[in-house]
């Protein structure tokens, strides 16, 4: 086959950024921030207000972030506006009244405006705030609020599929009614308000020179009458960014961040520095240290590249900064994404535990770190040392690493997250250079695993599980413990291996009265305990029809108080036509795993020792039992633990070639039938009941079905009819039975082979 | 001293010379054309005046842009153009870049609705532009197997708009799938436009060209004897910086000629198209750091003639339009109108 190369696209607008990260998805895969093993914990700082941004690919993309603790609520514009407006109110109204208010039906509105003016109820309200102006009081809020409403469709965005533009006529009309109510209004808020929406409306109209204009006019000297302010200033940074002014809008927009939780991503999606120049531009523009911080924070987070610089700036600035210490957990946080392996790393056994991690990014942290500590005054001693001692472990320095550890343990005082931070970092950093496990190893690192496999997930989950590779890497050699540390580490299993699982070992292990304290550690946390381990010895036996031996494991499970797994079916049960889900729903009865070997034995033994009619109605019930511990039956949960998938591919199969989708001939296979169609035929034959001897060789037709579906054969004719004997032998020799008639009924395949064979 | 022609010269070699000539002189008739990139139409005189100098009559605007927007999970389109003055001079046809990912995302029902939508904004587009119908209208987009049945039944649907029942429909087809046709499918349209440009990885930091290379360009063109469809030309001329960051590619800057590069103190020049970063600073909104690099691959006047020649060899369809890409003025300013022209001339 040719090689296909791809060139690479032209993208239509190619000043756009290269996807560097994909976006936040929330699906079945790991995201990028997900995707490696995190023993470093952003977490650690407790910067709530800044939680959507310790991750540069969830903010950034604006993605989901239900996987991390935080407060939706401290982003939203829509909570956002009502503690403005409970600021207005001075906390008199309950935030709930104002929402209820703020965000009321136009209509609600208008009805009330007119109750207050003609100081008439036309409905009763409960809510205070209505209430009052019913009363006609403070109806100039409630004047606002219906202006604000007429305005709001202009300031929304247009149907994406329509080439209409925006009412530049209304909005201008508005624009200059919002002026003039400004004006006339007396009450400082809701003069905010009406210049909030002139300058709203004259942004959204693309008039930014107007913008401005209306920004030094109406608003630039309200910071201290409503935090409203800040979003006006907003506009004012976005109208900067449109005019190409990038410095006045990173400055602006650095204020907004400050300022403004809900407008804070927008302004950090807004903060553009094209040059040098501009950059320096923007700085100068800084009144105090304060708003240099957040200039610095921007900038580090806008662009990974930026971060070492910014650091280096804020701590010159101020090492005790919060900004200084979101952006050096950010760092770190993103060089362990570099260096570390990925969660799902399968059985790469040949592959080191961690990769070597030396590059100029790990140094220059490391330089910033140390500059920092030493200044003696950074706020959080033990945040510090914890970075510091990360870098070390990555960079393979152990007693560096140790040595930041023991005083961030000094430092940390009753901080949990630090401490579980530092368990982690210790435990990692003992391992690191551990070669072989004896029992000086094991007594140095099981504390740690011991206190780390109990910490809250957040803050323990990939150290553990990390420390659990590298266990299973050491233990390589030795079935039971690769086993237990590759399951700890990847939560494998065990069920999904079981033909291939080591059971004997693993029971042996767990049966060992004389366990190391580390093999007891393992044996404890392992997913699979002693009752499963002989299920799944069972399962084994049964999957190769051992039935005594798998009897008497069962047995074992009885005798340590444990429960044999139970069937959803009576497997001696069988229809025209397979449907697991009615039969299991039909069963109110008890049948376990232990049933089915008795009656297997026992209709066997049967089979043996009877003739006639009654070796025929054992034959037919053993056909049955087959028939359903295969993967076509209602008991497939006998010899297996996972419904076989593959199978089905077959319906979902495009291309010209067309072949039954598993090639298996294996006689232990989960689909074979070969015994089940043996005892339906002996059924059929040794029966003068002709109605039942039809219904068997209909069963027999049945298997022989499925049999063409595991022949890996081409599906055509030829392979169809190869596989009708038992259709035929129905249709020659039983046409007269009432099965036959039924078999046509309800099997549309067998209608089909008598209407065209 | 010139030694006079023998006779004997015009008995053997004219006839040779003649019908060697006379196969070299056939006239194709070529449509110059340009594309029209940008988001806003607002063409100088002095452009209209060297479009109409060229023989330019024909002008490929691009609409918008579809994409998928995640958070709406649906199609959207974006950069709408806006049109602040229409040349009268030119035909304007319309053209519209999809990406192959919003195709991924949709199932028939979708792809008959987007076909719907994507034709009701390009037709009230148009109508702002023309009170005819678009003669011509192309469609953008690289797709693969995987949406090769989405991107087909999209554009047969949106061939059933009743306004564009007589529009000629075209689309873009990449090198490769010139080259693979029967790989790739041939998308059910009346002509294709061969986009003769974009041919080498991108993402290699030590590819030499990506935007035109002669011998790969030779290695597609070669496996084909004749494409099922009409095909014209399209033609690049632009130049673009591709910025690397520990060798992974971070963003291209476009455009950008060596030129800009030579007079910037952050860079280097390691030679005529690399460029080193020797310190720490913003380049065009990019932070860069020492070691970053920036690949300039330029279609200089020399090469985009080059790639013209080259691919004339291929196309043989009467009437063939060839489109040169694009109308950005920091392009057009790297070429002459000479230069210009004997691109077109190449394929005359």
């Amino acid at each position: 086959m040719k090689n296909w190369t791809r060139s690479f696209p032209l993208l239509s607008s190619l000043l756009i950024l290269f996807p560097a990260q994909t976006g936040n998805s929330c699906g079945w895969f790991y995201d990028d921030d997900e995707i490696s093993y995190r023993p470093y914990n952003q977490y650690i700082i407790d910067l709530p207000e800044w939680a959507w941004f310790y991750y540069s690919a969830h903010a950034l993309d604006f993605g989901d972030f239900t996987d991390t603790p935080f407060d939706y609520n401290l982003y939203s514009q829509k909570e956002e506006n009502i503690r403005f407006w409970s600021d207005y109110y001075q906390g008199k109204y309950t935030e709930a009244f104002i929402s209820e208010m703020v965000y009321a039906d136009p209509s609600d509105l208008k009805q009330l405006w007119d109750d207050g003016i003609s100081k008439k109820k036309s409905q009763k309200w409960s809510n205070p705030l209505a209430q009052r102006w019913q009363k006609g009081e403070g109806l100039n809020e409630l004047k606002y609020l219906l202006f604000a409403h007429e305005v709001v469709p202009y300031v929304q965005e247009l149907d994406w599929w329509s080439n209409e533009t925006q009412d530049l006529e209304t909005m201008h009309i508005l624009q200059e009614q919002a002026v003039d109510l400004e004006a006339q209004e007396n009450d400082p808020g809701i003069r905010q308000r009406y210049a909030f929406q002139a300058i709203r409306l004259a942004h959204y109209a693309g008039n930014f020179d107007d913008c401005l204009l209306l920004f030094e006019q109406l608003a630039k000297n309200t910071a201290s009458v409503n935090d409203l302010y800040w979003w006006c200033l907003s506009l004012k940074a976005g109208a900067h960014l449109r005019k190409g002014e990038f410095a006045s809008a990173a400055y602006y927009n650095a204020l907004v961040f400050e300022h403004s939780r809900a407008k804070r991503q927008y302004a950090l999606r807004d903060f553009y520095i094209d040059s040098d120049a501009t950059w320096q531009q923007a700085l100068s523009m800084c009144r105090n240290e304060q708003e240099q911080k957040t200039l610095w924070l921007m900038a580090g987070y806008k662009q990974p590249n930026a971060a070492p610089m910014c650091m280096e700036a804020l701590l010159q600035l101020d090492p005790a900064a919060p900004e200084l210490e979101l952006l050096i957990t950010r760092e770190a946080e993103q060089i362990q994404r570099e260096y570390l392996p990925e969660r799902d790393f399968g059985l790469q056994t040949d592959a080191p535990w961690l990769p070597p991690a030396t590059s100029d990014r790990i140094a220059r942290l490391q330089q910033i770190l140390q500059a920092g500590i030493a200044s003696g005054k950074t706020d959080h001693v033990a945040f510090w040392q914890c970075a510091s001692a990360f870098l070390y472990f990555l960079s393979g320095d152990e007693a560096s690493c140790d040595a930041a550890l023991a005083i961030a343990s000094k430092q940390k005082g009753n901080d949990e997250r630090m401490q579980w931070q530092i368990t982690a970092l210790q435990t990692l950093n003992t391992l690191r250079s551990v070669d072989h496990m004896d029992a000086l190893v094991e007594k140095k690192i099981l504390p740690g695993l011991k206190q780390l496999v109990k910490a809250p997930d957040m803050f323990g989950y990939d150290a553990y599980r990390l420390a659990m590779y590298k266990l299973f890497l050491l233990n390589i050699e030795d079935p039971v413990r690769a086993e237990i540390c590759m399951n700890q580490a990847k939560y494998t299993d065990p069920q999904a291996i079981y033909l291939d699982y080591p059971v004997d070992e693993m029971i042996a292990f767990f049966r060992d009265k004389n366990l190391s304290p580390m093999d007891q550690f393992l044996h404890d946390v392992y997913s699979n305990q002693l009752p499963d381990l002989l299920d799944m010895k069972a399962t084994v036996q049964m999957h190769y029809q051992q039935w005594e031996a798998a009897k008497a494991t069962l047995q074992e499970i009885i005798d340590g108080g444990g429960q044999v797994m139970e069937l959803y079916a009576d497997p001696k049960e069988i229809h025209y036509y397979d449907c697991h889900d009615c039969d299991h729903m039909a069963f109110e009865g008890h049948y376990d795993k232990m049933d089915l070997c008795n009656d297997i034995l026992s209709l066997e033994k049967k089979v043996e020792q009877t003739t006639g009619e009654e070796k025929a109605e054992a034959c037919h019930l053993l056909g049955n039992i087959y028939y359903n511990i295969s993967h076509f039956g209602n008991s497939w949960m006998a010899t297996s633990y996972y419904l076989n998938t593959t199978f089905f591919d077959y319906y979902s199969w495009n291309g010209d070639e067309h072949i039954w989708p598993i090639a298996d001939d294996d006689p232990n296979s989960v689909f074979d039938n070969t015994k089940a169609l043996f005892y339906y035929d002996q059924a059929a034959e040794l029966t003068r009941d002709r109605e039942f001897a039809a219904y068997n060789v209909f069963l027999a037709a049945k298997c022989e079905q499925n049999m063409m579906y595991i022949s890996g054969a081409p599906d055509n004719v030829e392979t169809t009819l190869d596989y009708r004997t038992r259709f035929d032998l129905l249709r020659s020799d039983y046409k007269d039975t009432e099965v036959y008639l039924d078999a046509i009924d309800v099997c549309k395949y067998f209608a089909y082979y008598v209407q065209n064979y | 001293m010139h030694r006079p022609v023998s006779r004997a010269f015009f008995v053997l070699f004219i006839p040779i010379f003649w019908a060697w000539s006379s196969c070299a002189d056939k006239q194709q008739e070529v449509i110059r054309s340009f594309y029209h990139w940008q988001t806003t139409l607002d063409l100088s005189t002095e452009e209209i005046q060297e479009l109409s100098s060229l023989g330019v009559h024909d002008l490929y605007v691009k609409y918008f842009d579809v994409i998928w927007d995640e958070e709406a999970a649906q199609p959207r389109p974006v950069a709408k153009l806006q049109t602040v003055q229409v040349p009268d001079e030119l035909s304007i046809h319309p053209v519209i870049f999809l990406t192959n990912e919003t195709l991924e995302h949709l199932d028939m029902d979708g792809v008959n609705d987007l076909a719907w939508r994507m034709c009701k904004l390009m037709d009230q587009i148009h109508t702002g532009l023309s009170k005819d119908p678009p003669a011509i209208i192309q469609i953008d987009c690289d797709w693969t197997e995987g949406t090769r049945d989405n991107y087909f039944q999209l554009l047969k649907q949106m061939q059933t708009y009743k306004r564009f029942e007589e529009t000629i429909w075209s689309a873009t087809i990449r090198l490769h799938q010139y080259a693979y046709p029967q790989q790739t499918g041939v998308p059910p349209v009346d002509r294709g436009l061969l986009m003769f440009y974009n041919m080498g990885n991108i993402e290699d930091p030590d590819a030499a060209h990506s935007i035109y290379d002669p011998s790969t360009a030779e290695a597609y063109l070669k496996q084909t004897d004749h494409y099922p469809i009409p095909l014209d030309a399209g033609i690049a001329l632009f130049s673009w910086g591709l910025y690397f960051h520990h060798r992974e590619l971070q963003q291209i800057f476009y455009p950008l000629y060596a030129d800009e590069l030579l007079n910037e103190s952050l860079f280097t020049t390691v030679d005529d198209t690399h460029f080193a970063a020797t310190g720490e600073g913003y380049f065009r909104g990019r932070f860069v750091q020492p070691g970053d690099t920036i690949r300039i691959e330029s279609m200089s006047p020399e090469l985009g003639l080059k790639s013209a020649e080259q691919l004339s060899h291929y196309l043989h369809d009467h009437p063939l339009s060839v489109i040169l890409y694009h109308t950005d003025p920091v392009i057009l300013q790297h070429y002459t109108h000479e230069e210009l022209d004997s691109v077109f001339s190449a394929f005359e």
